[in-house]
């Protein structure tokens, strides 16, 4: 990565997070992505940018490894590509707020990674507030476990869903049964994804 | 109601109906996309008025998984949201006030269908942004039906970001049926294909066809996600409206646009009826509604040309606010006879008569449209005035409406009919063909792909394009190469000498006379060879000088032996091995699937032995795939299963059939201009038995025919069968050929017998034909084979494109 030019660098970057927020990325199904990559290796704005400083046959791996892998997370507003994310998720405070409650207050300096977590200041005690997708729940519930065993504050896993994805109240109590066995509190909420 | 006995005395009587018939309506046979496309009306209609689109309009729909044990049918879409007045208006059952006017929903009652029959609790959300709120109706119809009441109460919910903004309806306790049926496999996929159909031109962008200019195909741009996942618009698979065929002289686009603009008419904003201004009434004759608006009417859209033929997936879509409201319709393609109501098909007659390839999208938004809304009401004055302004009052066959006494037809569908109704192979019709039939059924298997989203090289219409090309090309040659030879044939270097690998000692004991290319003398003493060709660039030379055999590519599937794209080339370069021996054929696996075929058209076994290409095309195929046979069989076993997969190649009776059908009726049409000014003498001429034929066959197409009339005109042309053509041409060959419709060479001869001679030979095939078309019986191989060399030779001798 370091062989880009980083001014070349931010403007693909740039150009990737604007055409996938055209695209409705997130509809698409795997196929449809995959002939994505191929055509932005030949799309003057990106691979014609990249093929400057890179091999041909790496732009498809660059692109995926690295912006549409950081994709999810800069939506969140965390990582090195959260500054270039054209529509974005609620911040970590409007996610605690939704999920906890408006006189608590999110400490962005512990925001963690793999699974998303962050300490929240609460009027009278903390929480460590895990989040993710149903699909992690696994994840979001194992980090919850792990933080119990190193002490940390309080676990309490968000399950955040994106706009448009409503889950039934059966999927939504058992998935706050599922964390009861490990003693931990779950909440669900919805989180909609704007143009910043 | 009582009344006393003084008659003067009224009470009223609640005539609010049961809850229970809301229930009840839930048993109207609505499928689960016709449920979800009421509500998905009701986004689209606000989003068709909203006049700020900064963000994308989006519509989310939820079905149940498998594996829920509690399932909920959800739609949630970002558009404006309403207040609690709109809310109330937009839920009263039948009564709504939800304004029709431009409008899909157009009825209330839509909705409550909708819910009722998806489930027994519907929960309705919604905000607008900037309200504090969320507004929550909950409408329970079993609670309801017991308490004999309609009311309902209204909830608030506090938002956490009051810019959220959208409507959401969630339908739970689902019918089981319902519950059951979305949970099936693949029903989440055939619900999205229903709704990209229905929703093609809503959801589609600015310029989703390469090729068409985006005014006709705009679309809107919506989304709509079941399940996270797109619903993608089914688009037109038309050809480019850069494409043209030339009729009489004129240049007929493949697309023609449609803009009919009609006269302003008073609107009823409360129902959606229509009334003439000139009445003068100022409230609805319809709903007795007092706020009536002068609005533009206008019928817009387009029609145009599939790439492929089909049996059932061709005709005009007619739209309504955007919706399809019918698919495929056929009705325009019919003349009804004013004087007896009779409707009189006129497309699809061209060979093969049972599938077409005429479409198009109409919006007809001032059509009223029944509730279900599956048709237009095709009673009513704009159906009617609709039908005639599209397709023209009288027929589109222009002889038919000359008899009938009707101008020729000029309207927007009569322009693609007259371009496109007839379906012979070549750039003449704009039909794929393999130099001697029609390849209908490859055409449609790369429409499949098209349609599939999962081909990008098939979106625009090029390959389509090269196999019409391909066609024209290659007709008269009985499918073999008829390309010049380029710079690989016989005057080209030889590879040896190029890539300097001949062995001392003379030349290599593949490079003989056999593929008809001379021995270069190696020139051993060169100082620095030439560089080696590699075998990319030796594959890449093949391909130079090729042309695609389109009707040889395409997929070939066998259940053990797995699955091959293939691709086959005909070239005129000559083809080495891996060991650089000459070879008839070659084949060579590219990436994934991919299976590249090169024959070498030039082959002694092709110009001297009659062999076609296609057979050695096939049989390395079917070595290719021979290679993973785990259980021994023949080569020749898998040979003819590879063969079966290409139903363009069979020379089947129906498919000589067609084939006749096609060349007769390019001949009697160029016979028709040369007939016309000598009609009755050649008529007086013909023997008995082919008049007596021709009004047969001229009674059995239409009853209702003027036959003396048709004689004198010198339309019985039309009527004569392949017998008939042979007789006239025999009586006057002066006037058929030297190129009039047969290529044959007549009056340049001086010697009677050798004019004799070619009159015969030209009228042979016709008589071949002819008996190959009359005799009922199954045909035997021999007799198809005569019949398809026959076709070849005819074909090659009529004049201009077949």
């Amino acid at each position: 990565m370091s062989d880009i030019d980083e001014e070349i660098r931010r403007e693909v970057i740039a150009e990737v997070y604007r055409q996938v927020d055209e695209l409705d990325w997130d509809g698409m199904t795997p196929r449809e992505r995959s002939q994505w990559y191929v055509r932005w290796i030949d799309d003057p704005r990106i691979g014609g940018k990249l093929t400057r400083f890179i091999e041909r046959d790496r732009v498809r791996v660059w692109i995926k490894d690295g912006p549409i892998k950081e994709l999810p997370r800069a939506r969140y507003g965390i990582g090195p590509y959260a500054q270039f994310a054209v529509s974005r998720y609620p911040g970590v405070e409007q996610i605690a707020h939704q999920a906890i409650g408006p006189a608590w207050v999110a400490d962005p300096e512990t925001v963690d990674i793999k699974p998303n977590r962050c300490l929240v200041r609460g009027p009278e005690s903390d929480v460590l507030m895990i989040w993710g997708p149903a699909a992690k729940l696994a994840d979001l519930v194992w980090a919850g476990i792990n933080a119990r065993v190193d002490g940390s504050a309080e676990p309490l896993i968000v399950v955040t869903s994106p706009q448009g994805t409503r889950l039934s109240g059966g999927e939504m109590l058992r998935q706050r049964v599922l964390a009861k066995q490990a003693s931990i509190e779950l909440r669900h909420i919805t989180l909609r994804l704007a143009r910043v | 109601m009582s009344t006393d006995t003084t008659g003067d005395l009224f009470e009223e009587i609640d005539l609010t109906p049961s809850p229970q018939l809301l229930e009840a309506l839930g048993d109207i046979p609505y499928k689960p996309w016709q449920c979800l496309a009421e509500l998905i009306d009701n986004s689209f209609d606000d989003f068709l008025t909203d006049p700020d689109r900064s963000e994308a309009q989006e519509v989310w729909i939820t079905l149940p998984k498998p594996t829920d044990d509690d399932p909920i049918v959800g739609l949630l879409d970002n558009g404006r949201g309403m207040s609690p007045e709109m809310l109330q208006s937009a839920l009263k059952a039948g009564y709504s006030g939800k304004r029709r006017y431009g409008s899909l929903g157009l009825f209330g009652m839509g909705f409550n269908i909708a819910t009722a029959r998806l489930g027994h609790h519907t929960e309705v959300r919604t905000t607008r942004a900037g309200d504090p709120d969320w507004l929550i109706v909950e409408i329970d119809l079993r609670r309801l039906a017991q308490n004999d009441s309609f009311r309902t109460p209204l909830r608030r919910e506090p938002k956490r970001d009051v810019s959220d903004h959208g409507t959401e309806v969630i339908v739970r306790r689902l019918r089981t049926e319902i519950a059951e049926d979305l949970k099936k496999a693949n029903r989440h996929a055939s619900v999205r294909a229903d709704l990209g159909r229905v929703y093609s031109y809503l959801l589609r962008g600015e310029n989703p066809i390469p090729g068409v200019p985006d005014g006709p195909m705009a679309g809107r741009g919506f989304r709509l996600k079941v399940n996270g996942k797109t619903v993608s618009p089914r688009l037109p698979c038309v050809w480019s409206a850069s494409r043209t065929v030339t009729k009489e002289g004129r240049e007929i686009a493949a697309v023609r646009s449609v803009d009919i603009a009609l006269a302003s008419a008073l609107a009823c904003m409360k129902c959606g009826h229509w009334q003439s201004p000139d009445l003068a009434l100022d409230r609805c004759a319809e709903c007795d509604g007092d706020d009536m608006q002068l609005r533009e009417r206008r019928i817009h859209g387009w029609f145009g040309v599939q790439r492929y033929l089909d049996e059932s997936d061709y005709g005009i879509d007619f739209l309504r606010n955007g919706r399809k409201i019918r698919i495929g319709d056929r009705s325009l393609f019919s003349w009804e006879n004013p004087n007896d109501g009779t409707q009189v098909p006129e497309y699809p007659v061209d060979i093969p008569a049972t599938q077409g390839r005429i479409v198009g999208e109409v919006h007809l938004d001032h059509v009223p449209v029944g509730y279900q809304k599956t048709d237009f009401n095709r009673e009513s004055r704009d159906w009617r005035h609709a039908v005639f302004a599209l397709r023209g009052e009288g027929p589109m066959r222009p002889k038919k409406a000359k008899t009938l006494g009707y101008a020729l037809n000029a309207s927007p569908l009569g322009e693609i009919f007259k371009g496109y109704q007839e379906n012979r192979p070549g750039a003449g019709c704009l039909i794929p063909g393999n130099g001697s039939t029609a390849i209908h059924e490859t055409a449609r298997d790369w429409g499949a792909k098209f349609h599939s989203g999962k081909h990008p090289e098939f979106l625009s219409d090029e390959i389509w394009y090269q196999a019409v090309l391909a066609h024209d090309d290659n007709r008269g040659n009985g499918g073999a190469t008829t390309r010049p030879t380029g710079n690989g044939g016989a005057d080209g270097p030889s590879l040896t000498g190029r890539t300097g690998l001949t062995p001392l000692g003379g030349a290599p004991a593949g490079s003989s006379d056999q593929t008809g290319t001379a021995p270069t003398p190696t020139p051993i003493s060169t100082p620095e060879p030439e560089p080696v060709e590699t075998e990319e660039q030796r594959f890449e030379r093949y391909r130079t000088d090729a042309r695609q055999i389109f009707d040889l590519t395409g997929e070939v599937t066998l259940p053990r032996l797995g699955r091959k794209a293939v691709t086959v080339y005909e070239t005129s370069a000559p083809l080495l091995d891996d060991r650089e021996r000459p070879v008839p054929s070659l084949a060579r696996l590219g990436k994934g699937v991919n299976l590249e075929v090169f024959v070498y058209g030039e082959h002694l076994v092709f110009r001297e032995y009659g062999r076609d290409p296609r057979d050695y095309a096939l049989m390395e195929i079917a070595q290719t795939l021979h290679a993973f046979e785990p259980d021994g069989q023949k080569v020749t076993a898998v040979a003819a299963e590879v063969t079966r997969q290409f139903p363009d190649q069979r020379v089947t009776e129906s498919a000589l059939r067609d084939r006749a059908g096609s060349v007769l009726g390019r001949v009697r049409e160029l016979m028709t201009p040369i007939v016309v000014p000598m009609a009755n003498e050649l008529w007086e001429a013909v023997p008995e038995v082919v008049r007596l034929r021709a009004e047969r066959d001229a009674g059995r197409a239409d009853a209702s025919l003027d036959w003396p009339t048709v004689v004198k005109d010198g339309a019985f042309v039309a009527h004569l069968d392949a017998a008939g053509i042979a007789a006239v041409v025999r009586m006057r060959p002066a006037a058929f050929l030297d190129g009039a419709v047969f290529t044959t060479s007549w009056s340049g001869w001086s010697d009677t017998a050798v004019k004799d001679r070619q009159v015969a030979q030209t009228v042979r095939p016709l008589e071949v034909v002819s008996e190959f078309l009359t005799d009922p019986g199954a045909k035997t191989r021999l007799e198809l084979s005569l019949a398809r060399i026959t076709f070849d030779m005819l074909e090659q001798s009529v004049a201009g494109p077949v």
